[in-house]
């Protein structure tokens, strides 16, 4: 893929645009740098990343989600995007990590999906931007444009397996602990 | 003959969802449940979120209980087939408190479901038992403690009301 970022180099300009948004991490991107408590590490559900960041999104209005997902991973669920257009979440960002391979089990092509923006903006999505730099990458992802809004990081590479760490993740106690962070604010 | 399965009147779950303080109903259209959500649409309490595929309702819910909420979905039972992936998860990884309603779509009501001739009704208990989710099965009005007792738990994992006849 031509005009891309570095697989690392995005997350590290993720990492560094973020404030106090609640995220979803989810395969590759649980290797996102600097992680808080607001973050919500899916393990053991592939696919899920997006509906569950929409069910946040919804019941936590006053907060900003942000869903860091895969293209493969999305694939796997893109029905997902017409229940974000319908409710249409305005604090609602999808990152779309698009490296067109499943990187985690050993770096397969995906069927191809050649415009992921036309795919949310006729999903009801309100608004789209695709990245290819770090400088495009921290402006849309600190833009104010409105939401639901998905932006797509065209990037190249990934990681091999999953993140160090990240099968040690117990989904119920992420659960019950991000719920018991976000009941206090 | 005497059907198996009589009408629950979708008002007396209407009631029981919102006495038991559900937040959402996310939903994916159920046949045998048409009234009930027609009921609810029209309450506007609690707020309905449309969803296109049992999965995403699966995972909304999962994120709405984390942000606090108190989800309900209500599907189809060829929906439990179809995010068998996503239950499995619910149940025995995630262990978020979820009841479903899930209507019986094809049962014929003069027959007991274990001897209905569709797998997708035949088929729809063992499924459950199979991935250790409760279930409980409404054959009419004498059974509707089953769906207090389904909305109002607070146990980990999903628990499961099999509608048995269309709502009236």
């Amino acid at each position: 893929m031509s005009g891309a970022l570095a697989f690392t180099d995005a997350l590290a300009a993720i990492a560094a645009a973020r404030s106090d948004e609640i995220a979803v991490l989810t395969m590759s991107t649980l290797a996102l740098p600097d992680q808080g408590d607001s973050d919500f590490r899916l393990v053991g559900q592939m696919g899920a990343a997006a509906s569950i960041g929409l069910g946040m999104a919804i019941g936590r209005p006053d907060r900003a989600v942000w869903v860091l997902d895969g293209d493969g991973s999305l694939l796997m669920a893109l029905s997902v995007l017409a229940a974000v257009g319908d409710a249409a979440p305005p604090r609602f960002v999808h990152v779309v990590i698009a490296n067109g391979i499943y990187a985690i089990s050993g770096r397969q092509p995906l069927p191809a999906m050649s415009d992921w923006e036309q795919v949310a903006l006729g999903a009801g999505y309100r608004s789209t931007r695709t990245c290819s730099t770090v400088a495009e990458l921290t402006a849309a992802l600190r833009a104010d444009d409105p939401g639901p809004r998905m932006v797509v990081v065209r990037c190249t590479g990934g990681v091999d397996g999953l993140p160090p760490g990240s099968g040690a993740i117990d989904p119920s106690g992420e659960s019950a602990r991000l719920r018991a962070v976000l009941a206090q604010r | 003959m005497t059907p198996v399965a009589q009408p629950v009147p979708a008002e007396t779950i209407a009631e029981a969802i919102r006495a038991a303080g559900i937040t959402h109903v996310v939903t994916v259209p159920d046949t045998h449940q048409q009234t009930l959500l027609a009921a609810l649409h029209d309450d506007h309490e609690p707020a309905i979120v449309r969803a296109g595929t049992e999965d995403d309702v699966l995972g909304i819910c999962v994120g709405l209980w984390i942000a606090g909420m108190r989800p309900l979905a209500v599907i189809q039972q060829l929906g439990l087939f179809a995010s068998v992936n996503a239950l499995r998860w619910i149940r025995h990884e995630a262990l978020t408190p979820l009841p479903i309603l899930a209507g019986m779509f094809g049962r014929d009501v003069n027959l007991d479901v274990g001897a209905d001739p569709r797998s997708a009704v035949r088929l729809c208990p063992p499924l459950l038992d199979a991935l250790a989710i409760p279930w409980a099965l409404v054959e009419g009005l004498q059974d509707a403690d089953a769906i207090t007792a389904a909305l109002s738990s607070s146990d980990p994992g999903p628990r499961v009301v099999l509608i048995g006849a269309p709502t009236s």
